[in-house]
């Protein structure tokens, strides 16, 4: 793809204390970014979250310049749809209010961030696992390619009381702490002053990788940006805590990019599905708080399924 | 850059195969019945795929001890008729599987949810694995031996049009030179207790674009198209999809503007991008769900679109029922051999035209005719509407 891509704004909502063992986002007082009451307490939590970290990346712009709304969920309004199932189940099948399970759609945020700015542009949403985010920004880097100038992109997943106990039932957190959060941001085909970073590329690979697939992977998606190995200032890996799933990182970090200074982001966030949002979200920030990273890249996996790369570079 | 369409499969109500669809079409066979995959309370036609589980299982050779969502083994028999047709070399490209789903694994998750409520301790918790809509996704592309590019694409009831845009783009972009496309949905209670809840469901058999339309009938499916740049071409494909719009009505979470300015502005924004001349779209095949509300707006639309000049049209829900996310996927499948075979499928169940529009859709089947461009619409949930043209290659 030829077209430059900035990301000229960021929001995000997400944990902030580190201690818990469920790792729940901060939540801002919604009454400022959700003003209209009635709508406000219609949305459920993933809903608010959602819309309100939307609202907030786009106040700088008018909704007229916003030409798509991309977003990605990997398992969607969680809480609407655990009540409108046990609606069902209690009221047998009868007598049942609609509002949850309209609200238990996988678009409703996108839905509802149209609705709200009166958006009519492009909106889609992407709900596959750990490619979720990453879909969605392809998606955004080929919107400006083909020729638009602002699209907002996000993701956003929920914590709840029953997905935690079912992925502690089924193993997937041992030694791992659960998380959510929404992030959001504008990616623009013009460099502006409040841009923050360039996003060059993101790739993803499906299915479990061996350490020379993931060398080749990110030996071409350097040299595709004219970059070599030691251009790369900074490396951010998904490393969750769990063993096994963290070895898969120690090949990049020791023989692939050993000069680079890496860090990690899911003892902030927790790990969920669309947990690499925020890490973008956060090597954004720390970008911009370093004179000497000039170009990072995130490598992140899911369960060792949904493997992804998203390089990013300060605008030059 | 044009984009081919090499290959399509269909499961629905009306056949297990593309060859099984069409003759049950010609036959004016429908697929409505009586919920039989699961107890309900509800009395409502369906449109179910007659085969369980097992029976599917078995077609496909897959391990009985093994759990599938209905959501993927439906995906997987479609999407492997699709690629099968294709003739298409999976190693020899960059193939990517981009698959649309509203439910996912949601008819495995209802069973355990009834014991996890009880118990947090209880439920099969294989029963729950596939519940996430990237499952029966990551099934799929296993059984296609596909892993260049894998992703789920989930906008309601439009989800499936917007796999085949996404896909149609990655090749645009370079980013892949062939692409599965589609969607898949299983019946579940859910869903069912879902539209009944906002008493949109018929409890007769369903009147698309007819006068006294009650409702819509759900149905459960799957369909897939492959989707090839030229380089990668085998065979001499079907059609090209030219056209496509996705835009959002932002009026109501649910419902449709009732002048359909969402359906107007896709299908316009669509007809647009394919820069052909509207008067040369021989057939669309209509979202046409049923609903007093979306048959009202969406043939506002097209009057407002086409004037008195319209083309023919029909919807064929009242054979197969909604489907929500694999709605398009079987819809785009039959308007690709729409323009192939020159077929228009009937509307079944029309007698009156909408007071308002006046509309007359297509009553009967028929093929060999002269179809050069096709628009289907699917407009959803969260006012995503979207819109696709196929045409024919030789009138690119």
């Amino acid at each position: 793809m030829n077209q430059n891509c900035y990301i000229n704004s960021i929001a995000s909502i997400h944990p902030e204390s580190s201690d818990d063992l469920l790792l729940y986002a901060h939540e801002p007082d919604y009454k400022v970014i959700i003003s209209n009451a009635g709508l406000r307490r219609r949305m459920s939590r993933i809903i608010k979250m959602g819309v309100a970290c939307a609202l907030d990346c786009l106040k700088e712009y008018s909704p007229s310049q916003i030409q798509a709304i991309i977003t990605a969920t990997g398992l969607g309004c969680l809480s609407d749809t655990e009540k409108f199932m046990s609606a069902v189940v209690e009221n047998e099948e009868k007598l049942l209010n609609p509002t949850p399970f309209i609200q238990s759609t996988s678009n409703t945020i996108g839905g509802q961030i149209a609705l709200l700015c009166q958006i009519h542009a492009y909106n889609v949403t992407y709900t596959h696992r750990g490619f979720s985010f990453e879909t969605a920004l392809i998606d955004a880097m080929m919107k400006i390619n083909e020729g638009d100038k602002l699209v907002l992109v996000g993701a956003i997943d929920e914590l709840t009381e029953t997905s935690y106990t079912i992925q502690r039932r089924m193993g997937l957190l041992r030694d791992i702490k659960a998380g959510e959060g929404a992030q959001f941001f504008v990616i623009g085909s013009d460099k502006s002053e409040n841009s923050f970073a360039q996003l060059r590329d993101v790739d993803t690979f499906f299915e479990s990788i061996n350490d020379e697939v993931l060398e080749q992977k990110i030996d071409r998606m350097l040299s595709f940006h004219g970059l070599q190995r030691k251009d790369i200032d900074c490396l951010m890996t998904g490393r969750n805590g769990n063993k096994n799933l963290d070895k898969k990182y120690d090949f990049i970090e020791s023989d692939i990019l050993p000069g680079a200074y890496q860090c990690s982001f899911k003892n902030i966030c927790g790990e969920y599905q669309t947990a690499s949002s925020f890490a973008l979200w956060k090597a954004i920030l720390l970008m911009k708080e370093r004179a000497n990273i000039n170009h990072l890249l995130i490598y992140n996996h899911y369960n060792n399924i949904n493997h992804s790369l998203i390089l990013i570079s300060k605008c030059l | 850059m044009r984009i081919f369409v090499t290959g399509v499969g269909i499961v629905s109500s009306i056949g297990l195969t593309v060859d099984e669809n069409i003759s049950s079409f010609r036959q004016m066979k429908h697929g409505m019945g009586k919920v039989s995959l699961f107890h309900s309370e509800l009395d409502v036609p369906v449109s179910e795929v007659k085969l369980t589980n097992c029976e599917l299982k078995s077609r496909l050779g897959l391990s009985m001890r093994k759990t599938y969502s209905r959501t993927a083994l439906l995906g997987v028999l479609a999407a492997k008729e699709a690629l099968d047709d294709s003739q298409l070399i999976v190693p020899s490209y960059r193939v990517g599987f981009i698959s649309a789903t509203s439910v996912g694994g949601m008819d495995l998750s209802e069973n355990f949810f009834v014991q996890f409520k009880q118990d947090p301790t209880k439920g099969k918790l294989r029963d729950i694995a596939s519940h996430d809509c990237g499952d029966s996704t990551e099934r799929i592309a296993a059984s296609l031996g596909v892993s260049d590019f894998v992703t789920t694409v989930s906008t309601a009831c439009s989800s499936a049009a917007n796999a085949i845009i996404l896909g149609a783009r990655l090749i645009k972009n370079n980013r892949l030179d062939a692409v599965i496309v589609g969607g898949t949905d299983a019946l579940c209670k859910f869903t069912l207790n879902g539209f009944n809840s906002l008493m949109i469901l018929d409890k007769e058999h369903c009147r698309p674009f007819d006068n006294s339309r009650a409702g819509l009938n759900l149905g459960e499916g799957a369909g897939y198209l492959v989707l090839q740049s030229e380089k990668s071409l085998t065979k001499s494909p079907y059609c090209e999809l030219s056209g496509y719009a996705n835009i959002n009505e932002a009026y109501h979470q649910t419902g449709s503007s009732p002048d359909g300015d969402g359906a107007y502005l896709s299908m316009s924004e669509a007809i647009k991008q394919s820069r052909i001349a509207k008067e040369k779209i021989d057939y669309i095949n209509l979202h046409g769900t049923g609903t007093p509300t979306n048959d009202l707006s969406e043939s506002k639309a097209i009057k407002r679109l086409f004037g008195d000049d319209l083309p023919l049209l029909s919807s064929v829900k009242s054979f197969i029922g909604h489907t929500l996310g694999a709605s398009e996927g079987i819809e785009a499948a039959l308007s690709v051999l729409s323009v192939s075979k020159g077929i228009v499928y009937p509307n079944l169940n029309f007698v009156h035209p909408i007071e308002e529009t006046g509309l007359v859709p297509v009553t009967h089947f028929e093929d060999g005719l002269k179809i050069r461009h096709v628009l289907s619409n699917s407009f959803g949930f969260g006012g995503n509407n979207s819109s696709l043209i196929f045409s024919s290659v030789e009138e690119v």
